[in-house]
Protein backbone atom coordinates (compact mmCIF):
# COMPACT_ATOMS: atom_id res chain seq x y z
CA UNK A 1 0.00 0.00 0.00
CA UNK A 2 1.44 3.73 -0.79
CA UNK A 3 2.29 5.69 1.96
CA UNK A 4 0.98 9.22 1.58
CA UNK A 5 2.53 12.50 2.68
CA UNK A 6 0.63 13.75 5.76
CA UNK A 7 0.14 17.23 5.51
CA UNK A 8 -1.94 19.41 8.79
CA UNK A 9 -2.70 22.75 8.38
CA UNK A 10 -3.52 24.42 11.91
CA UNK A 11 -7.12 25.81 11.46
CA UNK A 12 -6.54 27.15 15.09
CA UNK A 13 -8.12 31.25 15.34
CA UNK A 14 -4.31 32.17 15.77
CA UNK A 15 -3.03 30.71 12.55
CA UNK A 16 -6.37 30.80 10.92
CA UNK A 17 -6.08 34.69 11.18
CA UNK A 18 -2.41 35.35 10.04
CA UNK A 19 -3.52 33.20 6.80
CA UNK A 20 -3.89 29.94 7.65
CA UNK A 21 -7.05 30.60 5.83
CA UNK A 22 -5.32 30.70 2.76
CA UNK A 23 -3.78 27.77 2.91
CA UNK A 24 -6.85 25.74 2.85
CA UNK A 25 -6.63 25.14 -0.81
CA UNK A 26 -3.48 24.08 -1.11
CA UNK A 27 -4.15 20.77 -2.30
CA UNK A 28 -5.62 22.79 -5.31
CA UNK A 29 -2.15 23.99 -5.95
CA UNK A 30 -0.11 20.94 -5.46
CA UNK A 31 1.45 19.81 -9.15
CA UNK A 32 -0.52 16.99 -10.67
CA UNK A 33 2.09 14.57 -10.18
CA UNK A 34 2.38 14.48 -6.39
CA UNK A 35 -1.27 15.11 -5.43
CA UNK A 36 -2.05 11.63 -5.30
CA UNK A 37 0.48 10.85 -2.78
CA UNK A 38 -0.39 13.96 -0.34
CA UNK A 39 -3.18 13.87 2.34
CA UNK A 40 -4.12 17.96 3.07
CA UNK A 41 -6.02 17.53 6.43
CA UNK A 42 -7.17 20.68 8.62
CA UNK A 43 -6.00 20.00 12.27
CA UNK A 44 -7.90 21.95 15.56
CA UNK A 45 -4.95 24.14 17.20
CA UNK A 46 -1.77 22.32 17.37
CA UNK A 47 -0.78 24.52 20.09
CA UNK A 48 2.86 25.77 18.14
CA UNK A 49 1.42 29.74 18.82
CA UNK A 50 1.77 29.33 22.68
CA UNK A 51 5.71 29.32 21.80
CA UNK A 52 7.29 31.85 20.09
CA UNK A 53 10.45 29.36 20.15
CA UNK A 54 8.66 27.66 17.01
CA UNK A 55 8.65 31.22 15.06
CA UNK A 56 4.75 32.66 13.90
CA UNK A 57 1.84 31.18 12.54
CA UNK A 58 0.59 29.70 10.69
CA UNK A 59 1.82 27.22 11.51
CA UNK A 60 1.88 23.71 8.99
CA UNK A 61 3.21 20.31 9.89
CA UNK A 62 4.36 17.96 7.05
CA UNK A 63 4.65 14.80 8.37
CA UNK A 64 6.83 15.91 11.67
CA UNK A 65 8.18 19.12 10.05
CA UNK A 66 7.35 22.02 11.30
CA UNK A 67 7.01 24.86 9.12
CA UNK A 68 6.27 28.13 10.10
CA UNK A 69 5.03 31.51 8.71
CA UNK A 70 3.26 28.77 6.55
CA UNK A 71 2.19 29.74 2.81
CA UNK A 72 1.59 27.70 -0.19
CA UNK A 73 4.61 27.86 -1.76
CA UNK A 74 6.63 27.45 1.54
CA UNK A 75 4.39 24.38 2.30
CA UNK A 76 4.65 23.02 -1.20
CA UNK A 77 8.59 23.14 -1.50
CA UNK A 78 8.47 21.14 1.63
CA UNK A 79 6.27 18.41 0.72
CA UNK A 80 8.41 18.12 -2.60
CA UNK A 81 11.50 17.13 -0.44
CA UNK A 82 9.21 14.18 0.92
CA UNK A 83 7.84 13.07 -2.47
CA UNK A 84 10.80 11.21 -3.38
CA UNK A 85 11.16 9.15 -0.27
CA UNK A 86 7.52 8.00 -0.43
CA UNK A 87 7.65 4.28 -1.56
CA UNK A 88 5.69 3.33 -4.29
CA UNK B 1 -7.25 37.00 3.61
CA UNK B 2 -3.34 37.47 4.40
CA UNK B 3 -1.87 37.18 1.35
CA UNK B 4 0.93 39.51 1.83
CA UNK B 5 3.08 40.79 4.28
CA UNK B 6 1.21 44.15 4.73
CA UNK B 7 -1.52 42.50 5.93
CA UNK B 8 0.25 40.41 8.45
CA UNK B 9 1.75 43.63 9.90
CA UNK B 10 -1.34 45.23 10.23
CA UNK B 11 -3.58 42.45 11.75
CA UNK B 12 0.03 42.07 14.34
CA UNK B 13 -0.11 45.35 15.32
CA UNK B 14 -4.19 44.86 15.65
CA UNK B 15 -3.61 42.23 18.06
CA UNK B 16 -1.26 44.08 19.87
CA UNK B 17 -3.52 46.81 20.60
CA UNK B 18 -6.00 44.79 21.65
CA UNK B 19 -3.67 42.55 23.90
CA UNK B 20 -2.73 46.28 25.45
CA UNK B 21 -6.15 47.41 25.90
CA UNK B 22 -7.69 44.37 27.37
CA UNK B 23 -4.85 44.15 29.55
CA UNK B 24 -5.24 47.85 30.64
CA UNK B 25 -1.43 48.76 29.60
CA UNK B 26 -2.62 50.83 26.67
CA UNK B 27 -1.07 54.41 27.93
CA UNK B 28 1.72 52.54 29.84
CA UNK B 29 2.80 50.75 26.87
CA UNK B 30 1.71 51.95 23.82
CA UNK B 31 4.98 54.49 23.30
CA UNK B 32 7.09 51.20 22.96
CA UNK B 33 5.22 49.24 20.53
CA UNK B 34 7.07 51.14 17.07
CA UNK B 35 10.36 50.09 19.13
CA UNK B 36 9.76 46.51 19.88
CA UNK B 37 8.69 46.01 16.58
CA UNK B 38 11.60 47.20 14.80
CA UNK B 39 14.42 47.74 17.38
CA UNK B 40 18.11 48.51 16.60
CA UNK B 41 19.76 46.51 14.45
CA UNK B 42 16.64 44.72 13.28
CA UNK B 43 14.77 44.08 9.58
CA UNK B 44 13.17 47.17 8.75
CA UNK B 45 10.84 46.80 5.73
CA UNK B 46 11.64 50.30 4.34
CA UNK B 47 14.43 52.18 4.48
CA UNK B 48 15.34 51.60 7.52
CA UNK B 49 14.46 50.63 11.36
CA UNK B 50 13.72 54.60 11.92
CA UNK B 51 11.17 54.98 9.28
CA UNK B 52 9.59 51.68 9.91
CA UNK B 53 9.04 52.92 13.42
CA UNK B 54 7.75 56.13 12.23
CA UNK B 55 4.89 54.84 9.82
CA UNK B 56 4.34 51.98 12.59
CA UNK B 57 3.49 54.98 14.57
CA UNK B 58 0.84 56.20 12.22
CA UNK B 59 -0.78 52.54 12.10
CA UNK B 60 -1.34 52.57 15.73
CA UNK B 61 -2.60 56.44 15.13
CA UNK B 62 -5.53 54.91 12.95
CA UNK B 63 -6.01 52.25 15.16
CA UNK B 64 -6.22 54.62 18.18
CA UNK B 65 -8.93 55.93 15.63
CA UNK B 66 -7.11 59.03 15.06
CA UNK B 67 -7.08 60.38 11.40
CA UNK B 68 -2.99 61.16 10.31
CA UNK B 69 -4.52 63.94 8.30
CA UNK B 70 -4.97 65.80 11.85
CA UNK B 71 -1.76 65.09 13.37
CA UNK B 72 -1.02 68.82 14.56
CA UNK B 73 2.12 68.09 16.68
CA UNK B 74 4.69 65.61 16.26
CA UNK B 75 5.91 65.58 19.55
CA UNK B 76 2.79 64.12 20.53
CA UNK B 77 3.13 60.82 22.11
CA UNK B 78 1.09 57.73 21.22
CA UNK B 79 0.18 57.68 24.99
CA UNK B 80 -1.59 60.84 24.79
CA UNK B 81 -3.61 59.68 21.49
CA UNK B 82 -4.40 56.60 23.33
CA UNK B 83 -5.59 58.46 26.76
CA UNK B 84 -7.86 60.63 24.29
CA UNK B 85 -9.25 57.51 22.77
CA UNK B 86 -10.40 56.04 26.37
CA UNK B 87 -11.75 59.29 27.40
CA UNK B 88 -13.68 60.22 24.33
CA UNK B 89 -17.40 59.82 24.87
CA UNK B 90 -18.41 59.89 20.60
CA UNK B 91 -16.64 57.54 18.26
CA UNK B 92 -14.11 58.94 15.99
CA UNK B 93 -16.02 60.36 12.97
CA UNK B 94 -13.72 59.47 10.32
CA UNK B 95 -13.50 56.31 8.74
CA UNK B 96 -10.43 55.86 6.32
CA UNK B 97 -7.63 58.01 6.84
CA UNK B 98 -3.91 57.70 4.22
CA UNK B 99 -0.54 57.34 6.35
CA UNK B 100 1.56 60.02 4.04
CA UNK B 101 4.56 58.57 4.82
CA UNK B 102 3.61 55.59 4.05
CA UNK B 103 2.58 56.63 0.65
CA UNK B 104 4.51 58.21 -2.07
CA UNK B 105 6.29 55.32 -3.27
CA UNK B 106 4.36 55.14 -6.65
CA UNK B 107 4.94 56.72 -9.83
CA UNK B 108 3.12 60.25 -10.56
CA UNK B 109 3.41 59.06 -14.79
CA UNK B 110 1.89 55.78 -15.52
CA UNK B 111 4.38 55.52 -18.38
CA UNK B 112 8.06 53.71 -17.96
CA UNK B 113 10.43 53.39 -20.49
CA UNK B 114 12.57 50.14 -19.89
CA UNK B 115 16.56 49.24 -20.93
CA UNK B 116 14.84 47.83 -23.71
CA UNK B 117 14.73 50.80 -25.55
CA UNK B 118 17.31 50.92 -27.87
CA UNK B 119 16.74 54.76 -29.35
CA UNK B 120 15.86 53.87 -32.37
CA UNK B 121 16.73 55.98 -35.42
CA UNK B 122 12.42 56.22 -35.86
CA UNK B 123 11.89 57.07 -32.41
CA UNK B 124 7.88 56.97 -32.96
CA UNK B 125 7.49 58.01 -29.33
CA UNK B 126 8.94 61.13 -29.74
CA UNK B 127 7.33 61.88 -32.94
CA UNK B 128 3.83 60.91 -31.77
CA UNK B 129 3.64 62.20 -28.06
CA UNK B 130 1.49 65.30 -28.43
CA UNK B 131 2.88 66.85 -25.44
CA UNK B 132 6.62 66.91 -26.88
CA UNK B 133 7.03 65.15 -23.07
CA UNK B 134 10.06 62.78 -24.35
CA UNK B 135 13.24 63.07 -25.19
CA UNK B 136 16.02 60.62 -26.28
CA UNK B 137 18.98 60.98 -23.82
CA UNK B 138 22.06 58.85 -23.66
CA UNK B 139 20.60 56.88 -26.40
CA UNK B 140 17.56 55.66 -24.59
CA UNK B 141 14.16 57.89 -24.90
CA UNK B 142 12.95 59.46 -21.23
CA UNK B 143 9.26 61.07 -20.47
CA UNK B 144 9.40 64.17 -18.79
CA UNK B 145 7.22 63.99 -15.59
CA UNK B 146 6.00 67.48 -15.94
CA UNK B 147 4.97 67.52 -19.79
CA UNK B 148 3.40 63.74 -19.73
CA UNK B 149 -0.53 63.64 -19.63
CA UNK B 150 -0.87 59.68 -19.24
CA UNK B 151 -1.92 59.36 -22.91
CA UNK B 152 -0.47 56.20 -23.55
CA UNK B 153 0.70 56.59 -27.31
CA UNK B 154 3.89 56.47 -26.95
CA UNK B 155 3.51 52.83 -25.57
CA UNK B 156 1.38 51.96 -28.41
CA UNK B 157 3.75 52.69 -31.11
CA UNK B 158 6.71 51.85 -29.73
CA UNK B 159 8.20 48.92 -31.60
CA UNK B 160 10.25 47.35 -29.34
CA UNK B 161 7.55 47.45 -26.41
CA UNK B 162 10.50 48.93 -24.46
CA UNK B 163 7.85 51.76 -23.06
CA UNK B 164 5.03 49.79 -19.87
CA UNK B 165 1.89 50.75 -18.32
CA UNK B 166 2.77 51.06 -14.48
CA UNK B 167 0.07 51.29 -12.57
CA UNK B 168 -0.96 53.41 -9.26
CA UNK B 169 -2.66 50.55 -7.73
CA UNK B 170 -5.23 52.53 -5.62
CA UNK B 171 -6.12 54.98 -8.12
CA UNK B 172 -6.19 52.16 -10.69
CA UNK B 173 -9.16 49.91 -8.85
CA UNK B 174 -10.83 52.99 -7.20
CA UNK B 175 -14.47 52.56 -9.22
CA UNK B 176 -14.85 56.48 -8.77
CA UNK B 177 -12.08 58.37 -9.11
CA UNK B 178 -11.79 59.52 -5.49
CA UNK B 179 -8.31 59.12 -5.07
CA UNK B 180 -5.24 60.88 -6.55
CA UNK B 181 -1.92 62.89 -5.90
CA UNK B 182 -1.71 66.04 -4.79
CA UNK B 183 1.43 68.11 -5.63
CA UNK B 184 3.88 66.34 -3.34
CA UNK B 185 2.86 63.06 -4.89
CA UNK B 186 1.05 61.28 -1.98
CA UNK B 187 -2.31 60.30 -2.48
CA UNK B 188 -5.39 61.95 -0.67
CA UNK B 189 -9.34 60.70 -0.99
CA UNK B 190 -11.63 62.57 -1.83
CA UNK B 191 -14.95 62.43 0.37
CA UNK B 192 -16.91 64.37 -2.13
CA UNK B 193 -16.52 61.15 -4.29
CA UNK B 194 -15.32 58.14 -1.47
CA UNK B 195 -18.14 55.36 -1.16
CA UNK B 196 -16.51 53.73 1.32
CA UNK B 197 -15.32 50.35 -0.41
CA UNK B 198 -12.26 49.58 0.54
CA UNK B 199 -10.92 48.68 -2.54
CA UNK B 200 -7.73 51.06 -2.35
CA UNK B 201 -6.79 49.81 1.51
CA UNK B 202 -6.92 46.07 0.12
CA UNK B 203 -4.75 46.61 -2.77
CA UNK B 204 -2.18 49.16 -1.59
CA UNK B 205 1.22 47.77 -1.49
CA UNK B 206 1.95 49.75 1.14
CA UNK B 207 -0.91 50.00 3.21
CA UNK B 208 -1.21 53.49 3.47
CA UNK B 209 -4.68 53.55 3.62
CA UNK B 210 -6.33 52.72 7.04
CA UNK B 211 -9.05 52.54 8.50
CA UNK B 212 -9.75 54.51 11.97
CA UNK B 213 -10.45 51.87 14.04
CA UNK B 214 -12.77 52.06 17.13
CA UNK B 215 -10.90 49.20 18.84
CA UNK B 216 -10.21 50.42 21.86
CA UNK B 217 -13.38 52.08 22.24
CA UNK B 218 -15.00 48.26 21.97
CA UNK B 219 -12.34 46.96 24.35
CA UNK B 220 -13.29 49.45 27.09
CA UNK B 221 -16.97 49.14 26.95
CA UNK B 222 -16.39 45.08 27.05
CA UNK B 223 -14.18 45.63 30.24
CA UNK B 224 -17.20 48.42 31.92
CA UNK B 225 -20.40 46.79 33.66
CA UNK B 226 -22.44 48.38 30.78
CA UNK B 227 -24.51 45.93 28.40
CA UNK B 228 -22.52 45.32 25.14
CA UNK B 229 -24.24 43.90 22.60
CA UNK B 230 -22.54 41.96 19.11
CA UNK B 231 -24.60 41.71 16.00
CA UNK B 232 -22.75 39.86 13.39
CA UNK B 233 -23.42 40.52 9.96
CA UNK B 234 -24.25 36.66 8.67
CA UNK B 235 -20.65 36.57 6.44
CA UNK B 236 -18.94 35.80 9.33
CA UNK B 237 -19.79 32.46 9.75
CA UNK B 238 -17.77 31.95 6.82
CA UNK B 239 -14.59 33.47 8.74
CA UNK B 240 -13.74 30.19 10.53
CA UNK B 241 -13.80 27.00 10.37
CA UNK B 242 -16.02 26.49 13.40
CA UNK B 243 -19.68 25.99 13.53
CA UNK B 244 -21.82 29.75 14.29
CA UNK B 245 -22.41 28.37 17.61
CA UNK B 246 -18.62 28.23 18.30
CA UNK B 247 -17.87 31.73 17.23
CA UNK B 248 -21.05 33.15 18.93
CA UNK B 249 -19.26 31.52 21.77
CA UNK B 250 -15.60 33.13 21.25
CA UNK B 251 -17.76 36.50 20.99
CA UNK B 252 -18.55 35.88 24.68
CA UNK B 253 -15.98 34.36 26.04
CA UNK B 254 -14.42 38.41 24.18
CA UNK B 255 -16.80 39.61 26.85
CA UNK B 256 -19.67 40.58 24.79
CA UNK B 257 -22.93 40.43 26.86
CA UNK B 258 -24.78 39.09 23.95
CA UNK B 259 -24.50 37.79 20.25
CA UNK B 260 -27.49 38.58 18.09
CA UNK B 261 -27.73 37.32 14.30
CA UNK B 262 -28.15 40.59 11.80
CA UNK B 263 -29.52 37.64 9.81
CA UNK B 264 -32.99 38.76 11.70
CA UNK B 265 -32.92 42.45 10.28
CA UNK B 266 -32.34 40.77 6.78
CA UNK B 267 -35.41 39.51 6.99
CA UNK B 268 -37.08 42.57 7.45
CA UNK B 269 -35.19 43.99 4.61
CA UNK B 270 -36.20 41.01 2.27
CA UNK B 271 -39.83 41.40 3.23
CA UNK B 272 -40.23 44.83 2.96
CA UNK B 273 -38.14 44.51 -0.05
CA UNK B 274 -40.90 42.35 -1.44
CA UNK B 275 -43.77 44.30 -0.82
CA UNK B 276 -42.15 47.33 -2.60
CA UNK B 277 -41.15 44.66 -5.28
CA UNK B 278 -44.91 43.90 -6.10
CA UNK B 279 -45.91 47.50 -5.65
CA UNK B 280 -43.42 49.31 -8.19
CA UNK B 281 -42.69 46.62 -10.12
CA UNK B 282 -45.57 44.36 -10.67
CA UNK B 283 -47.95 46.62 -9.78
CA UNK B 284 -46.79 49.83 -10.69
CA UNK B 285 -45.05 51.32 -13.67
CA UNK B 286 -41.17 51.11 -12.75
CA UNK B 287 -39.09 49.08 -14.96
CA UNK B 288 -36.59 47.57 -12.33
CA UNK B 289 -35.62 47.94 -8.64
CA UNK B 290 -32.36 47.25 -7.29
CA UNK B 291 -31.57 46.35 -3.77
CA UNK B 292 -30.32 48.36 -1.36
CA UNK B 293 -28.24 46.61 1.47
CA UNK B 294 -24.85 47.21 -0.29
CA UNK B 295 -23.90 50.39 2.02
CA UNK B 296 -21.14 51.19 -0.72
CA UNK B 297 -23.53 51.07 -3.45
CA UNK B 298 -26.01 52.78 -1.87
CA UNK B 299 -23.54 55.66 -1.57
CA UNK B 300 -22.17 55.06 -5.10
CA UNK B 301 -25.27 55.88 -6.59
CA UNK B 302 -26.26 58.96 -4.39
CA UNK B 303 -22.55 60.57 -5.54
CA UNK B 304 -21.99 59.41 -8.94
CA UNK B 305 -25.53 58.13 -10.41
CA UNK B 306 -28.19 60.31 -8.79
CA UNK B 307 -30.77 59.75 -11.80
CA UNK B 308 -30.54 55.83 -10.75
CA UNK B 309 -32.05 56.84 -6.64
CA UNK B 310 -35.68 56.52 -7.66
CA UNK B 311 -34.96 52.73 -8.82
CA UNK B 312 -32.86 51.69 -5.74
CA UNK B 313 -34.97 50.05 -2.55
CA UNK B 314 -35.91 52.38 0.19
CA UNK B 315 -35.47 49.53 2.23
CA UNK B 316 -33.27 50.00 5.04
CA UNK B 317 -30.30 47.48 5.62
CA UNK B 318 -30.12 44.64 7.74
CA UNK B 319 -27.33 45.90 10.56
CA UNK B 320 -30.21 48.93 11.09
CA UNK B 321 -33.18 46.48 11.61
CA UNK B 322 -31.45 44.88 13.90
CA UNK B 323 -29.70 47.01 15.79
CA UNK B 324 -33.83 48.78 15.55
CA UNK B 325 -35.16 45.91 17.40
CA UNK B 326 -32.46 45.49 20.21
CA UNK B 327 -32.60 48.81 20.99
CA UNK B 328 -35.98 49.01 21.51
CA UNK B 329 -35.85 45.87 23.88
CA UNK B 330 -32.02 47.04 25.23
CA UNK B 331 -32.05 50.93 25.09
CA UNK B 332 -29.18 51.18 27.20
CA UNK B 333 -27.42 48.19 25.64
CA UNK B 334 -24.09 49.36 23.36
CA UNK B 335 -24.46 48.02 19.93
CA UNK B 336 -21.67 46.99 18.17
CA UNK B 337 -22.05 45.25 14.42
CA UNK B 338 -19.68 43.02 13.36
CA UNK B 339 -18.39 43.71 9.55
CA UNK B 340 -16.55 42.74 7.03
CA UNK B 341 -16.65 46.14 5.27
CA UNK B 342 -15.34 49.63 5.45
CA UNK B 343 -18.81 51.26 4.48
CA UNK B 344 -21.08 50.04 6.98
CA UNK B 345 -18.18 51.85 9.34
CA UNK B 346 -19.63 54.57 7.21
CA UNK B 347 -23.43 53.44 7.31
CA UNK B 348 -23.05 53.16 10.81
CA UNK B 349 -22.02 56.11 11.82
CA UNK B 350 -25.30 57.94 10.10
CA UNK B 351 -27.11 55.06 12.04
CA UNK B 352 -29.06 56.17 14.86
CA UNK B 353 -28.79 52.72 16.57
CA UNK B 354 -25.70 51.36 15.87
CA UNK B 355 -22.88 52.28 18.52
CA UNK B 356 -19.27 50.83 17.03
CA UNK B 357 -17.95 48.87 14.55
CA UNK B 358 -15.81 45.74 14.89
CA UNK B 359 -14.22 44.90 11.59
CA UNK B 360 -13.94 40.60 11.01
CA UNK B 361 -10.12 41.12 10.93
CA UNK B 362 -9.91 43.17 14.06
CA UNK B 363 -12.70 40.65 15.57
CA UNK B 364 -10.03 37.69 14.61
CA UNK B 365 -7.15 39.83 16.38
CA UNK B 366 -9.43 40.36 19.59
CA UNK B 367 -9.43 36.67 20.06
CA UNK B 368 -6.07 35.73 19.73
CA UNK B 369 -5.01 38.67 22.06
CA UNK B 370 -7.29 37.16 24.92
CA UNK B 371 -6.01 33.99 23.76
CA UNK B 372 -9.34 32.34 22.70
CA UNK B 373 -9.38 29.72 20.33
CA UNK B 374 -12.80 29.72 18.57
CA UNK B 375 -12.90 25.80 18.34
CA UNK B 376 -12.59 25.62 21.98
CA UNK B 377 -14.62 28.03 22.65
CA UNK B 378 -17.83 27.19 24.64
CA UNK B 379 -21.14 26.93 21.93
CA UNK B 380 -23.24 30.02 22.44
CA UNK B 381 -26.77 29.98 20.49
CA UNK B 382 -28.18 32.67 20.01
CA UNK B 383 -31.82 33.59 21.58
CA UNK B 384 -33.61 34.47 17.97
CA UNK B 385 -32.60 32.19 15.56
CA UNK B 386 -32.82 33.73 12.15
CA UNK B 387 -34.15 31.98 8.90
CA UNK B 388 -32.29 30.72 5.67
CA UNK B 389 -33.48 33.93 3.89
CA UNK B 390 -31.55 36.55 5.85
CA UNK B 391 -28.53 34.12 5.97
CA UNK B 392 -28.00 33.78 2.75
CA UNK B 393 -27.74 37.62 2.14
CA UNK B 394 -23.71 37.72 2.50
CA UNK B 395 -23.13 35.84 -0.89
CA UNK B 396 -23.66 37.22 -4.11
CA UNK B 397 -27.83 35.89 -5.22
CA UNK B 398 -28.69 35.24 -2.26
CA UNK B 399 -31.23 38.31 -1.88
CA UNK B 400 -33.07 37.70 -4.52
CA UNK B 401 -33.35 34.42 -2.93
CA UNK B 402 -34.57 35.70 -0.07
CA UNK B 403 -37.03 38.10 -1.88
CA UNK B 404 -38.47 35.24 -3.14
CA UNK B 405 -39.17 33.70 0.55
CA UNK B 406 -41.98 36.62 0.11
CA UNK B 407 -43.21 36.60 -2.83
CA UNK B 408 -46.43 34.43 -3.44
CA UNK B 409 -45.80 31.91 -6.16
CA UNK B 410 -47.30 33.22 -8.60
CA UNK B 411 -44.85 36.96 -8.41
CA UNK B 412 -42.26 34.70 -8.04
CA UNK B 413 -42.32 33.46 -10.93
CA UNK B 414 -42.55 37.27 -12.47
CA UNK B 415 -39.26 38.13 -10.43
CA UNK B 416 -35.97 38.12 -12.95
CA UNK B 417 -32.85 39.14 -11.18
CA UNK B 418 -29.60 39.90 -11.91
CA UNK B 419 -26.62 40.39 -10.17
CA UNK B 420 -24.14 43.31 -9.66
CA UNK B 421 -21.25 40.91 -8.92
CA UNK B 422 -18.63 44.05 -7.66
CA UNK B 423 -18.49 47.48 -8.14
CA UNK B 424 -16.11 48.76 -10.91
CA UNK B 425 -15.83 51.61 -13.62
CA UNK B 426 -17.91 48.57 -16.37
CA UNK B 427 -20.53 47.88 -13.80
CA UNK B 428 -20.99 51.44 -12.80
CA UNK B 429 -21.30 52.33 -16.71
CA UNK B 430 -23.51 49.76 -17.21
CA UNK B 431 -26.10 50.75 -13.98
CA UNK B 432 -25.68 54.22 -15.43
CA UNK B 433 -27.24 52.90 -18.98
CA UNK B 434 -30.17 51.03 -17.30
CA UNK B 435 -31.40 54.41 -16.10
CA UNK B 436 -32.95 55.41 -19.75
CA UNK B 437 -32.57 52.04 -21.69
CA UNK B 438 -33.72 49.26 -18.81
CA UNK B 439 -32.35 45.93 -19.78
CA UNK B 440 -34.88 43.47 -21.05
CA UNK B 441 -35.77 40.68 -19.11
CA UNK B 442 -34.45 42.54 -15.94
CA UNK B 443 -37.01 43.60 -13.27
CA UNK B 444 -34.63 42.92 -10.21
CA UNK B 445 -31.01 44.41 -9.63
CA UNK B 446 -29.05 42.64 -7.14
CA UNK B 447 -25.76 45.01 -6.42
CA UNK B 448 -22.92 43.76 -4.48
CA UNK B 449 -20.15 46.33 -4.39
CA UNK B 450 -17.88 43.53 -3.66
CA UNK B 451 -17.27 40.33 -6.26
CA UNK B 452 -18.92 37.59 -4.40
CA UNK B 453 -20.72 39.80 -1.93
CA UNK B 454 -19.79 40.46 1.35
CA UNK B 455 -17.83 37.03 1.54
CA UNK B 456 -15.66 39.36 -0.88
CA UNK B 457 -15.54 42.44 1.99
CA UNK B 458 -12.04 43.78 2.43
CA UNK B 459 -11.61 43.06 5.83
CA UNK B 460 -12.53 39.05 5.69
CA UNK B 461 -9.98 36.73 6.65
CA UNK B 462 -11.32 33.31 4.86
CA UNK B 463 -10.91 32.82 1.10
CA UNK B 464 -14.38 34.29 -0.38
CA UNK B 465 -14.81 30.66 -2.45
CA UNK B 466 -14.39 29.01 1.04
CA UNK B 467 -16.64 31.29 2.94
CA UNK B 468 -19.30 31.17 0.41
CA UNK B 469 -19.34 27.62 0.98
CA UNK B 470 -19.36 27.10 4.21
CA UNK B 471 -22.22 29.65 4.58
CA UNK B 472 -24.32 27.40 2.18
CA UNK B 473 -23.68 24.42 4.58
CA UNK B 474 -24.82 26.56 7.20
CA UNK B 475 -27.90 27.39 5.18
CA UNK B 476 -28.62 23.91 4.30
CA UNK B 477 -28.20 22.58 7.99
CA UNK B 478 -31.00 25.19 8.74
CA UNK B 479 -34.04 23.55 8.50
CA UNK B 480 -36.41 26.70 8.24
Amino acid sequence: MKKKITVQICTGTNCYVFGGANLLDLEKNLPSEVKEKVEVKGATCLGFCKDKKYGKAPFVLVEDELVSEADVHKVIKKVMQYVDKVVD
Amino acid sequence: MVDNNAIRIKRELITKISQLAFEGRLVEEIDKVPIEKFPKGGISTRCCVYKSRAITKYRIMALLGFRVEDEEDELKALSEYAKEGLDRQNVSPHVLTVIDEACSACVRVNYFVTNACKGCLARPCVINCPKGAIEIRDGQAHINPDKCVNCGLCMKVCPYHAIIYVPVPCEDICPVGAISKDETGKEHIDYEKCIYCGKCMVVCPFSAIVECSQLIDVIKHLKSDRKVIALFAPALVGQFQSPMEKIAGAIIELGFDDVYEVALGAEVTAHNEAIEFKEKILEGENRFMTSSCCPAYVEMVKKHIPELKSFVSTTRSPMHYTAQMLRENFPNAILVFISPCVAKRNEALNDEYVDYVVSFEELGCMFIAKGIDVDSAEEYVPKQRAYKSGRGFPVIGGVSEALKYYLSDDDKQKLSPMTIDGINKKSINLLKSMVNRPLPNVNFVEAMACEGGCVGGPTVISLPKIASSKIKRWIESNNK
